[in-house]
């Protein structure tokens, strides 16, 4: 339970999961990272920054601190524990640094505690991998990364789990490694071996960071196998309706706004809709930031019934308007609190809004 | 103690020569001036063990001589372990740059848990328990946790609890009970244990 809607609702981690974040640079991983850490149901956060710049490490450092926790009311920094070792630093001690700080977690996790471990990033740890290997002369694989580079990958992500203690309490450690795939390129050996143990995989893309949208998470390339808070069926449509707007919104940089029919175009406006006040979220707005689960079940089903109903506006700048309108209702109720009246208010507002036009 | 020579120097692999019984992912250090170099064998043929060195190895020449320590890499477990930023073999960067400065230098290794700080324990458990690795023997306050303070993993079988600490401030490293194992033998448990961090903890 991360309190981010995209990841609890469309690709969600369950507890003692294994996720990936693949990312090119400046997608927002470490953004991620952070509200990750501050919301996530967990009690223990073990933060390996294995491998990146030095400047990166620098401004985690720097920020971590300074981060208040929301269970306690004071630093995050009093229930995390930071491993970093950057790319300045010496090689062999990078490897080690991953084993290090799942052993940490581990630790805690046999109190009973549920720990999660950020690996930022598993493809510096495979790059030490390769140098160690390569130093060795041992025969290479792909990309002259060692053979067993999936044993071993696999061996650190089944590090991760819940597991039932002596004394009858439950544990767990959350493993959320990124991956920084050389060129974005999804086929290279460490994304590929990661896919392949990992529960969930949330891909960050370039274009979704530079259009401004956060979080970063691409809606139609990212999976997970783990449970979400809303049925499965309502996930399904709404990923199908994000899936043929995008296709429409390809279309539409072709023949134009004029080529496209009305039915197309309400289908691009609808998921764009639902891409605007669902998947992306306010990072500096203390309510949006944070969006229970109760309460992501609560929006979303409402969502649900608007994005299914029959809207009647044949005028294509007409139906613009209208959902710029509906897009500000919803913005705003994203920002006010549950059970606060201004939240009823702009809910009663957005259906009224609705029944005009269907 | 086990000790060898280097007869390889391979960037920051180093083949060395030994004498004696060594085992896979051992620490060493090589022996450099008056630093110590952190090492772990990553493989070994023969009387030949190739390790990798965990700091900048210029300077280290055939012959050298080093020193094996006869343990695995390991962390160490203990409260004081949140709020820490360690790098990747646990050795405490705010520490580390006080002591050294903004560049750090090799071979310069700190306790990663202060061993000054004293932690309030409270017993769980009481004279003639018997008890297994990873239970829980006394607990202490760790910031808003309360930090169990387990049988050391590592501890085989059933021990009996032969003494204990009735409560009060320690140190990580004093002695806060002691374990009679199945033979007779007691062992002197504190609230610091380490464990080898490639091997998976299973209590």
């Amino acid at each position: 339970m991360t309190k981010v809607r995209i990841v609890d609702t469309f690709f969600p981690v369950a507890r003692g999961g294994t996720y990936c974040i693949p990312g090119p640079f400046g997608a927002g991983k470490t953004v991620l990272q952070q509200i990750t850490s501050r919301n996530a149901g967990v009690d223990v956060v073990v933060i390996a920054a294995c491998g990146e710049r030095a400047g990166g490490v620098v401004e985690t450092l720097r920020e971590f601190p300074e981060l208040t926790d929301p269970r306690t009311g004071k630093s995050l920094m009093d229930r995390t524990i930071i491993i970093c070792n950057t790319s300045s630093m010496p090689v062999a001690a990078r490897e080690a640094s991953v084993y290090t700080a799942v052993t940490l977690a581990s630790y805690y996790r046999q109190m009973g505690l549920d720990v999660l471990l950020l690996a930022d990033s598993t493809s510096r740890w495979a790059q030490a991998l390769r140098e160690q290997s390569g130093r060795l002369e041992e025969i290479p694989g792909e990309e002259a990364f060692p053979a067993y580079l999936e044993s071993v990958i696999a061996g650190f992500y089944e590090r991760g789990g819940v597991v039932k203690l002596k004394d009858g309490s439950i544990g767990s450690v959350t493993i959320g490694g990124s991956v920084s795939p050389a060129g974005g390129n999804f086929d290279e050996p460490v994304t590929q071996a990661t896919l392949k143990v990992v529960g969930a995989f949330h891909g960050l893309s370039r274009a979704r960071s530079d259009a401004r949208r956060y979080p970063a998470i691409d809606p139609l390339e990212s999976w997970s196998k783990y449970p979400s808070v809303v049925p499965d069926d309502m996930i399904e449509k709404a990923r199908e309706l994000i899936r043929q707007g995008s296709d429409v919104g390809q279309m539409m940089k072709v023949v134009g706004e004029e080529g496209t029919t009305i039915e197309d175009f309400m289908l691009y406006l609808k998921s764009e809709y639902i891409d605007a006040v669902y998947l992306q979220q306010d990072a500096f707005d203390a309510i949006d930031s944070s969006t229970s689960g109760e309460r992501q079940k609560y929006v979303f089903t409402l969502l649900a019934e608007i994005l299914e109903s029959h809207i009647t506006i044949t005028d294509k700048t007409e139906a613009r308007r209208f959902f710029h309108q509906l897009t500000q209702t919803t913005k705003d109720m994203n920002r006010a609190e549950m059970d606060s009246s201004d939240f009823k208010e702009l809910e009663a507002k957005l259906r009224q809004q609705l029944s005009e036009v269907s | 103690m086990t000790s060898g020579t280097i007869v390889g120097v391979n960037g920051n692999m180093l083949t060395v020569k030994f004498d004696g019984a060594v085992s896979q992912n051992e620490v060493g250090y090589a022996l450099l001036d008056d630093m110590r170099l952190m090492s772990e064998i990553v493989r070994i043929r023969g009387d030949l063990a190739d390790m990798q060195v965990f700091e900048d190895t210029s300077g280290l020449q055939i012959g050298d001589v080093l020193e094996f320590s006869g343990n695995m890499l390991s962390v160490e477990l203990a409260p004081g372990l949140l709020t820490q930023i360690y790098d990747g073999l646990q050795n405490p960067l705010p520490r580390l740059a006080e002591q050294c400065g903004f560049f750090l230098q090799r071979g310069t290794y700190l306790d990663p848990i202060p061993r000054d700080t004293k932690w309030t324990f409270t017993p769980k458990t009481k004279i003639g328990d018997s008890v297994t690795a990873g239970e829980a023997l006394g607990s202490t306050q760790e910031g808003i946790f309360e930090h169990y303070i387990m049988v050391p993993f590592s501890f085989a079988g059933k021990y009996t609890v032969a003494s204990i600490a009735d409560g009060g401030d320690f140190t990580v490293t004093e002695t806060i009970a002691t374990l009679k194992d199945e033979a007779g033998n007691t062992h002197d448990v504190a609230m610091l244990q380490r464990w080898p961090v490639k091997v998976p903890i299973e209590a």
